[in-house]
């Protein structure tokens, strides 16, 4: 075998094992008598020499994993070797006792058989109970785990287990060992020329043995194997069924005492159980043989039967209650068939028909029994892990309608759930989760692509997504280099942050000011006074590209109320943000604004390019007070300095201009 | 083809099924091997019996012994049948006696062993093949190739359902489409291959009869195709989910436990859960009807949810369809039950479980004694129904299979039975018939 060059002591020494035993297993492919060939003894002192001292080893298609790395073989007989453990589904196998070479040969013996032969003993250890120590533990997927070979070496609970098995009667001893129905019915009826009231109690004692057994090997399934035992792994209680369908197979006479003593027991859940896997169809035909107590017992039982509403899976039981008035009820239903079919030639059913046709053929909207369905799911699912798996399934269905460019049927398949959740709040987290997966870039970029009407939709989507896409999008808005597509998210920011724009806020604080720009935009976007206070802490930022676009997102949330927030900015430190004030003036109706830029001319507190900016724009206006401030600025006659004769300078040529 | 010669076929096939395994793990004269040559060599004496020679032919997906079908066959060995035409296989001659070398020959080339073809003479691989007007395509092998085709869907499904955890709807929809072309075209063929039955392969065999029956139903109703087939899919993925449930559970024979009751109950939303996730057009109706199947008319049944109305009416109507199919239908808890008793149960929960007017129709569609009833003559003759009767108290055209001396008939042959001589309704494995087995006669022999 090649070794990985990370490869250690040990896992060189399981690769000599794993050689030597590929070449034992081409021997016994090709020898009579393999374990007098040299590389078969050889396999077997490997086993011997390294017994316990191995870590288990993978088994895979053609292949072994040795302390989690897969090997390539390079020997064709490693090869074989693990495609045949592979095909009896072995799934590992550990080096833990001494091998003798017959018990090797055994071990490859069974392993050479066909798969479903193997299975059909109960697996590759229990085929070789009995047989010397190969020293080899095989586990195989969904069969039980022994050293293979082992069976010289019960522990005392083994033998007392054997023990057991060995006290079965005769009859439950071969129904046991895998008999077929018609074996088990044949060895009741055998030598019984007539009728034996014996062989009735025989029956029914080893089928009360074979249900204990088989608890008892449910509970402990080793001794099981080591006993030679074949239950089947996935199907524990065919050797129950096999024994009870063997009761078709008995002369009536047989069958009839059988029901009868059943049936005096019917308080045994093993009885129930036998009586349980007839059909209505089975139990009808015994009644007429049955005595009348027998018949009583019957009746009492199919009544029982048929109230058990949930205890079996598909209740067919039912129909057995009318065994309570058989022939009543088969004449009954005879006639009932024979009006229906009979109405159905006359026509009388044709309306019947003509009402499921119109079900049948109204439209069905495949999205509102989409949302039907995943409110259910939702609603049913009370594991954990599989309602993590319902969730998910819904916002993949959503996201599959985002990719077909269905925004409307992902809106209205997110509301559907969300807005009425038909899930305990303890499984909200769950669903958070679930919103999260779904949140990706390529989700926001095709909402970012929407058409034109689709507005509205994609507003639900994000605004149902909530706080996962405002974190999402934030995120992607800081890693965003093109700015195209920066402004395409914030865009969707201030859609999803519409109706919540406090949760944006935590996020101003960010030290990268574009960032801070960005989000600052997005919640002028939002179009919501609720956006206000956040903004207005911006207006103060350190950096006057943020206090710029605070000061236009303030004018789109506060409108007319704005004025005070822009107005006190014409005194900013930074030239830009003056400029954008007075624009802001210029183009916008805001309550209040004369008043306050001539209490602010008065006072003399603006910068001279705002001041004259400002003179400017209240001469433009015929507002009393505008034209006010401005003669009383024009009229100064004694001014110190070049500002202030700057700004007289400006409001004559403002008042001159009024003039005419 | 008669009951004794399709078990023949099908004994021969699975021995050689088993032996092409073995040689692919094992050369000739290993003791595993010899004893399947064994077994192969047994099955292939009593296939040949006194005839001088047997062909098994390869046509149209299915197996032919002497140019007569193999119906049950040609579907239980589907696989066996896909391996040897992608190996080429057309026809397999046998003359006796047969060499057990030649046996091996065969195994190990229709299993891919080995490219050595049998060499004694007594096996002979694609003899010259002459076109047999018999085996051109009849609507019989179209309808079947198709049931087989959804089988394979539906089989595909559910492993990669188990391997993957998803699967792709786009196979089954086109199965379905394929059955319901070829299914809906000869109903009352359709209506006999519904009662192919398999126990091992249960869950796959009843959702394609589930299917059958669903799609003859709405044909019967008058819906159209684009309706049906997705309703046809919701037929045949209705018990997908079931592959969450472990096989100690649904093979447990007795009452379940809360703990297994519960794990039964999950399979609806199991289904509807992996069709979803499946997606595609129609995969919602296909879900719904997953989901609901066991929501009872009178709005019990699981999963309890709080529901707006009755199931949908695809829903209901997979609900009656597969009770019938299941009452049917050997369980691993239950014995099967006559179609007529199934009829009469579906009749006494019409109005509870089962929505009424569905349950008329699906009556109305399958008579008193629907296609693939065995019934019993007043003289111990065994017959076939292989059609329904519009008419109630018509004679029913059925075909004798077992003689009025409990001989089998090498070759069933048609007859009109007036209902007064029936004496009883008897179960398939009652009297070894297989109803599925008198596929081809339908189109043939008798008017339906």
């Amino acid at each position: 075998m090649s070794q990985p060059a990370a490869i250690d002591r040990v896992d060189a020494e399981t690769l000599d094992v794993l050689n030597g035993l590929g070449a034992a297993w081409l021997t016994h492919q090709l020898y009579p008598d393999p374990t007098a060939q040299p590389p078969f003894l050889r396999a077997v002192d490997l086993l011997t020499a390294h017994a316990g001292n191995l870590p288990p080893v993978g088994v895979g298609p053609g292949l072994f994993i040795v302390q989690g790395v897969e090997v390539q073989p390079e020997r064709d007989g490693v090869e074989k070797l693990a495609r045949q453990l592979f095909v009896h589904d072995v799934e590992w196998i550990e080096f833990v006792g001494e091998a003798v070479p017959q018990g090797l040969a055994a071990f490859f013996s069974v392993i050479a058989t066909d798969e479903e032969a193997v299975e059909a003993e109960g697996g590759i250890a229990a085929s070789l109970v009995g047989a010397p120590s190969a020293g080899i533990r095989v586990k195989q997927r969904g069969l039980l785990n022994l050293v293979a070979g082992e069976g010289h070496h019960l522990d005392d609970e083994d033998v007392d287990a054997s023990a057991d098995l060995d006290m079965l009667s005769p009859l439950a001893a071969i129904a046991m060992h895998g008999a077929e129905a018609h074996e088990i019915a044949a060895a009741v009826v055998e030598d019984a020329d007539e009728v034996d009231e014996g062989r009735a109690t025989d029956y029914i004692d080893a089928f009360h043995e074979l249900g204990e057994q088989i608890d008892r090997i449910l509970g402990d399934p080793s001794g099981t194997l080591l006993s030679g035992i074949r239950i089947p792994a996935d199907d524990p209680y065919r050797t129950v069924r096999t024994f009870i369908e063997s009761f078709f197979q008995l002369p009536r006479w047989l069958q009839v005492e059988v029901i009868e003593r059943v049936l005096a027991e019917m308080d045994r859940p093993d009885h129930q159980m036998f009586l349980d896997q007839f059909s209505g169809h089975d139990l009808m035909d015994l009644m007429g043989d049955l005595s009348d107590t027998g018949t009583e017992r019957l009746l009492a039982y199919a009544v029982e039967a048929s109230s058990e509403g949930s205890g079996h899976p598909l209740d067919l039981l039912a129909g057995l209650s009318s065994a309570v008035e058989v022939e009543a009820s088969r004449k009954s239903v005879a006639d009932r068939v024979s009006a229906v079919v009979s109405a159905a030639k006359q026509g009388v059913v044709v309306e019947d028909l003509a009402a499921i046709r119109t079900e049948m053929e109204a439209a069905v909207d495949p999205l509102a029994l989409e949302r039907i369905i995943i409110r259910g799911l939702l609603e049913c699912e009370e594991r954990r892990d599989r309602f993590q798996r319902a969730a998910r399934v819904w916002t993949g269905r959503v996201t599959r309608h985002v990719r077909n460019g269905d925004l409307a049927a992902a809106a209205g398949l997110l509301a559907g759930v969300l807005d009425d959740p038909p899930y305990p709040p303890a499984r909200e987290e769950s669903i958070a989760k679930a919103l999260e997966r779904m949140t990706t870039a390529d989700l926001f970029r095709r909402l970012s692509r929407h058409e034109e009407g689709e507005e509205e939709h994609v507003a639900v989507i994000l605004d149902r997504i909530g706080r996962i896409a405002v974190d999402q999008l934030v995120h992607r808005l800081a890693e965003e280099e093109d700015a195209t597509k920066r402004r395409a998210l914030v865009d969707l920011l201030a859609v999803a942050a519409r109706r919540r724009p406090d949760e944006l806020e935590p996020y101003l604080s960010d030290p990268r000011w574009y960032l801070v720009r960005n989000l600052v935009t997005a919640l002028g976007g939002t179009a919501n006074r609720d956006a206000i206070p956040g903004v207005r802490v911006v207006l103060d930022h350190s950096d006057h590209r943020v206090r710029m676009e605070a000061l236009r997102a303030m004018v789109k949330l506060a409108k007319s109320d704005a004025a005070p927030f822009v107005v006190r900015a014409l005194g900013d430190d930074h030239e830009r943000v003056r400029t954008t004030a007075v624009a802001l003036i210029k183009g916008t109706e805001l309550d209040d604004v004369e008043r306050l830029v001539a209490a602010e001319l008065r006072a003399d507190r603006l910068p001279v390019d705002a001041a004259l900016a400002a003179i400017a724009i209240l001469g433009d206006r015929t507002d009393p007070m505008a034209i006010a401030v401005i003669d009383e600025l024009a009229s100064r006659r004694f001014v110190f300095g070049s500002r202030r004769r700057t700004l007289r300078t400006a409001a004559r040529a403002a008042r001159d201009r009024r003039a005419p | 083809m008669s009951n004794l010669a399709e078990r023949q076929v099908a004994g021969f096939l699975n021995a050689l099924r088993r032996l092409a395994r073995q040689v692919g793990l094992y050369p000739e004269g290993h003791p595993a091997t010899e004893e399947a040559i064994e077994i192969v060599a047994q099955a292939a004496h009593e296939l040949l019996g006194d005839d001088g020679e047997v062909a098994l032919t390869i046509h149209q997906e299915a197996f032919f012994r002497n140019r007569i079908v193999v119906p049950h066959a040609s579907l239980e060995y589907r696989g066996l049948l896909q391996e040897m035409q992608i190996r080429g296989v057309d026809s397999i001659t046998m003359v006796p006696p047969i060499s057990r070398a030649d046996l091996f020959d065969l195994a190990a080339f229709v299993g891919g062993a080995s490219d050595d073809l049998p060499a004694d003479g007594t096996i002979l691989l694609n003899e010259p093949m002459t076109t047999d007007p018999e085996l051109e395509p009849t609507p019989a092998s179209r309808l079947r190739a198709s049931y087989g085709s959804t089988l394979d869907a539906v089989r595909l499904a559910s492993s990669a359902l188990v391997a993957r955890g998803s699967f792709e709807l786009g196979t089954v929809v086109d199965a379905v489409e394929g059955l319901f072309e070829h299914a809906l075209a000869h109903p009352g063929a359709a209506l006999l291959l519904s009662t192919v039955k398999s126990h091992d392969e249960y869950t796959f065999f009843h959702s394609v009869n589930v299917c059958i029956l669903s799609l003859a139903v709405g044909q019967m109703v008058g819906v159209d195709r684009d309706i049906l087939v997705p309703a046809g899919v919701g037929a045949v993925l209705h018990d997908i989910g079931k592959v969450a449930v472990s096989p100690s559970t649904l093979n447990y024979p007795g009452r379940l436990s809360d703990e297994q009751w519960k794990e039964i109950t999950v399979h609806p939303q199991e289904g509807a859960l992996a069709i979803l996730a499946a997606g595609g057009p129609g995969s919602e109706i296909a879900a719904n009807v997953a989901f609901e199947h066991h929501a009872r008319f009178d709005g019990t049944g699981y999963p309890g949810i709080r529901r707006g109305g009755i199931p949908h009416v695809y829903s209901r109507l997979v609900q009656v369809v597969d009770t019938y199919d299941a009452i049917t239908s050997r369980r691993s808890y239950r014995r099967a039950e006559s179609p007529s008793r199934a009829l009469q149960i579906l009749l006494e929960g019409a109005g509870s479980a089962w929505d009424p007017d569905l349950v008329r129709s699906f009556i109305r569609m399958m008579g008193i004694y629907p296609p693939g009833s065995i019934l019993r003559t007043v003289d111990g003759a065994i017959v076939v129904v292989v059609a329904k009767v519009d008419e109630p108290g018509s004679p029913l055209p059925s075909m004798i299979v077992v003689d009025r001396g409990g001989a089998h008939l090498p070759a069933p042959e048609p007859l009109l039975v007036p209902v007064e001589r029936i004496a009883e309704q008897v179960l398939p494995e009652d009297v070894g018939v297989d109803p599925a087995a008198l596929l081809e006669h339908i189109t043939e022999d008798v008017a339906v």
